[in-house]
């Protein structure tokens, strides 16, 4: 487009000014790459073929919809969306079908069988037998022993779904902490996670499947089941004089009867962390029907028996159960309050439960930090943070996406930001995006990231019970106003501790309270908490330590 | 109290019935279950059946000019012209009431707001809408449709076993035989329109409002189910005795998504669904209905049933409409009136 042209090819001036307000440039682009590849205008597109071909200009408006709903449009053969814009939203036609989301989100749910298996071994991965992963064990806690004077535990094993170590999330996180302390401890680290990654308990009944292993952060290959208790057994032989503990940071993918083999193998005082709610229900999110947060009633309920995670929580349920009484673990939870829902519904027996945070803040270095220069009525700096998936509250960003879209932009309250990995960023004219990925030598990436483009507010609002909530702390660390809802469990939990937001009934109070610019005034009057440092737990070691201390005379 | 349940249905509603009877059993372990099955017996079909405490065929309940009173009917017209004969049955066997419940209706808790209710009257029904609407659409879709199709909702009755309850089953009876259509230009739907007389000739009627009682697609604009803290599923403060699946898979979608004020209703119609496909018998659940042809396979569309219906010498004629060769209804049709054989049958 030629400097001061305003664009819109053979388009009358006031249709091309209606419709670039509408459509969506960033998202078409995004969405359409044929349109950048042919370097077309997106609007002219738009109006040109686009709606004709059931494209969608916006996060909202839903084409296909709009023309099967509403014939007299299809019939006239007419842009669709100027049609919505100019006249069917004063007529009280819907640009979507109501409730659109969440019916979409409620259609596409499954039980997690059904779910398609991810396969995250390597395809060249070495296959290692008993005797060479034991050899690989014993060289890696050698060493250990000979430079740190050996750990107080000789060996961790930890189990969980995926190979931690590739993989950016909350329980990988905690991996990656806890393999680092035992790093500096002098602890040799192995951690198994099945060949495929499933999002659900394998049955007992097929062929055991092959683990990947990896030995303090780095991934050795593939080891059968077998192979892998046998090895820790040679362990045992070589190096009796040194502990070794077991410690289940997720069981999904794998068989319970693997997991109980691996803990009679490694001793005393097994782990079983709670980053998930795996051992209420195979929904580990606790959403019926990946809807609505459930607070895991009775597996008998009608609750359960209408969820699509309620037909196979009995049979899960008795697996854990089994595992349970086969397994004395001590349960760690990431919160108060996740350990609380999992004292009031679990049913478990245990050898003790208590609350590990894999995350602490350290108080703010200074009290207040200086307000930068900012007009009282710019508007508020809003980010959402993290994956954008519906069980993160990705929805609801769209629907404040989507009320900005009307209003006029002078009247914003709110400028939004997306940050999140490069390949989950959505771009969208109304929302700047910003790449950050979080890993073990990026562990504050996000809360730079954050601090940099000055969030003043980061809306979190996941609709079930989260059991800790990295980004959260990452918001609260850089400084940032969260504003959650009550079903956010420990996001809204920790924004109560910490006085770092508002919490909300519902979502859409959250969004009113935006658009309506008291957010910004309310988060501006306050004075702005200084940033604060964000500090690693180290996973399991603490507690496996501390019993080790405790049992020894 | 013994309580006697039965549904009528073809073998292309068995999977739904399955779902029914699994229900139901759960609710109330101690009911007879019956089923009545609108369509001629089929081989190998116990273990399908086996939550039914006894199979009914058509067939067996003694209809006078059994072929004749098919022909007259569509699918649809026959199940319901065939459920006062069955009850009448049911109340001759000594139950102490008898619940008919549509094979497309789920039990969700136990009903016990019928059982309530059967303790002081002979005739339980449950109307369409137990509230005032007032959105325009929704008075259509709601209070203008059971003007034309019943005010009540014939996918439930229970009826006690005394003598109003036996004088209702054979008033029933023989209104449903005599003139069983789909027709509400002219008063008739079914079994159901004719029900909309029963409070004013028939002593100890419970028009039961309980909000939790047949809820479904055509009244959720005036009721909300929930799912309480515990799990249970609750309707504007009963629990959700049963949910009738009208027309889900189809135009019952559209008038769910319409009404439903949250996503609940949605979630039933999605378990619902999974539940049908998982109790389908492939080997029969397609079978087109028995009667949904002539003996040599020739289709039989509707305006032939009319023609049959409403002709008393066409009646008088031909023993068995069914039969084909010489000298059969059908050869006399190709003969006669070819064009009545072009429409296909709905």
């Amino acid at each position: 487009m030629a400097p001061g042209d305003r664009g819109g090819g053979d388009m009358e001036g006031d249709v091309f000014a209606d419709l670039s307000r509408h459509v969506d440039r960033a998202f078409y682009g995004h969405l359409y790459k044929d349109i950048v590849q042919a370097t077309l205008d997106p609007v002219e597109h738009w109006h040109s073929h686009g709606w004709a071909e059931r494209r969608h200009p916006n996060v909202w408006f839903d084409t296909g919809f709009y023309l099967d709903a509403y014939p007299d449009i299809e019939r006239a053969r007419i842009d669709p969306l100027l049609h919505y814009i100019r006249h069917g939203r004063a007529e009280g036609r819907l640009p979507r079908p109501p409730r659109a989301t969440r019916r979409a989100i409620l259609a596409a749910a499954r039980p997690a069988a059904a779910r398609p298996a991810g396969y995250d071994a390597p395809p060249d991965a070495p296959i290692l037998d008993a005797t060479e992963l034991a050899a690989r064990l014993l060289h890696a806690m050698a060493p250990a022993a000979l430079a740190k004077g050996g750990g107080r535990v000789g060996l961790v094993v930890a189990a969980s779904h995926d190979r931690y170590i590739d993989i950016t999330g909350g329980i990988q996180l905690v991996l990656a902490d806890e393999m680092a302390a035992c790093a500096a401890a002098g602890t040799t680290h192995l951690h198994l996670a099945p060949a495929v990654a499933r999002m659900h308990l394998a049955d007992d009944i097929e062929p055991a499947c092959l683990l990947q292993a990896t030995i303090d952060g780095v991934f050795q290959g593939l080891a059968p089941a077998d192979a892998a208790v046998a090895a820790i057994a040679e362990v045992a032989r070589a190096l009796p004089q040194r502990p070794r503990r077991f410690v289940v940071h997720s069981p999904l993918g794998h068989r319970t009867a693997t997991l109980a083999a691996l803990a009679a193998a490694c001793g005393p005082d097994p782990v079983f962390w709670l980053h998930d709610h795996t051992s209420l229900c195979e929904g580990y999110n606790l959403l019926r029907n990946d809807l609505d947060a459930c607070g895991a009633p009775p597996a008998e309920s009608m609750a359960c028996r209408i969820c699509v995670h309620g037909e196979g929580r009995q049979a899960h349920r008795a697996r854990l159960r089994a595992l349970f009484e086969a397994v004395p673990f001590h349960v760690l939870a990431p919160s108060r309050v996740t350990l609380d829902l999992w004292l009031a519904r679990a049913d478990l027996p245990f050898a003790s439960a208590r609350v590990e945070e894999p995350a602490t803040l350290a108080p703010p270095a200074a009290d207040v930090r200086p307000v930068p220069a900012t007009n009282p009525a710019a508007p508020l700096r809003t980010a959402f943070l993290g994956f954008p998936l519906p069980n993160k509250g990705w929805p609801l960003f769209l629907d404040l996406v989507t009320a900005l879209a009307f209003a006029p932009p002078d009247d914003h309250a709110c400028a939004l930001y997306q940050f999140a990995t490069e390949a989950a960023l959505q771009p969208m004219d109304l929302v700047a995006t910003v790449p950050v990925r979080v890993g073990r030598g990026a562990r504050h990436a996000a809360v730079e990231a954050l601090a940099r483009h000055d969030i003043e507010a980061v809306i979190l609002p996941s609709p079930w019970p989260e059991t800790f909530s990295f980004v959260a702390h990452e918001a609260v660390a850089a400084g940032a106003a969260v504003l959650t809802i009550e079903a956010a469990g420990n996001i809204a939990a920790m924004v109560r501790r910490h006085d770092a937001g508002r919490v909300f009934e519902t979502g859409e109070a959250l969004i009113e309270y935006l658009l309506s610019g008291r957010a910004r005034d309310e988060i501006r009057a306050r004075p702005r908490p200084g940033p604060r440092t964000m500090i690693p737990g180290q996973g399991s070691l603490p507690l496996l330590e501390s019993l080790l201390d405790a049992s020894r005379p | 109290m013994t309580i006697a349940c039965f549904t009528s249905f073809t073998w292309g509603y068995l999977a739904r019935a399955r779902v029914l009877s699994r229900t139901l059993r759960a609710a109330h372990p101690d009911w007879h279950q019956v089923a009545l099955i609108v369509d001629t017996p089929a081989a190998g079909m116990e273990a399908a059946l086996a939550g039914f405490d006894e199979v009914v065929f058509a067939a067996e309940l003694g209809v006078p000019d059994f072929p004749a009173f098919l022909f007259r009917h569509t699918l649809v017209e026959a199940c319901t012209a065939l459920k006062p004969r069955m009850l009448a049955r049911l109340l001759e066997t000594g139950a102490e009431a008898v619940v008919y419940l549509d094979p497309d209706i789920a039990v969700f808790h136990p009903l016990a707001a019928v059982l309530r209710a059967l303790e002081s009257a002979s005739i339980v029904l449950t109307p369409h809408q137990h509230a005032p609407n007032d959105e325009p659409q929704a008075i259509h879709d709601a209070e203008r449709t059971a003007q034309l199709y019943g005010v009540f909702n014939l996918g439930f009755a229970a009826i006690r076993n005394d003598g109003t309850g036996r004088g209702f089953a054979r008033w029933w009876q023989s209104r449903c035989e005599t003139d069983c259509r789909d027709a509400p230009e002219e008063g008739l739907f079914t079994d159901q329109r004719y029900c909309d007389l029963v409070p004013a000739l028939f002593p100890r009627v419970a028009v039961l409002r309980d909000p939790g009682c047949n809820v479904a697609s055509w009244n959720l604009s005036r009721r909300l189910p929930v799912v309480t803290a515990e799990g249970a599923l609750d309707v504007d403060g009963s629990p959700l005795a049963f949910y009738h699946f009208t027309k889900i898979g189809d135009v019952g979608d559209t008038m769910t998504r319409r009404y439903a004020r949250n996503e609940l209703p949605l979630e039933l119609a999605h378990w619902w669904q999974r539940q049908v496909a998982a109790a389908a018998v492939p080997s029969i659940s397609d079978r087109p209905w028995a009667w949904r042809y002539f003996a040599d396979g020739t289709p039989i569309p509707p305006g032939l049933r009319r023609a049959w219906r409403t002709e008393r010498d066409l009646r008088a004629r031909f023993a068995d409409p069914f039969a084909t060769g010489p000298d059969s209804f059908l050869a006399w049709i190709v003969h006669e009136r070819p064009h009545l054989l072009t429409a296909a049958e709905t």
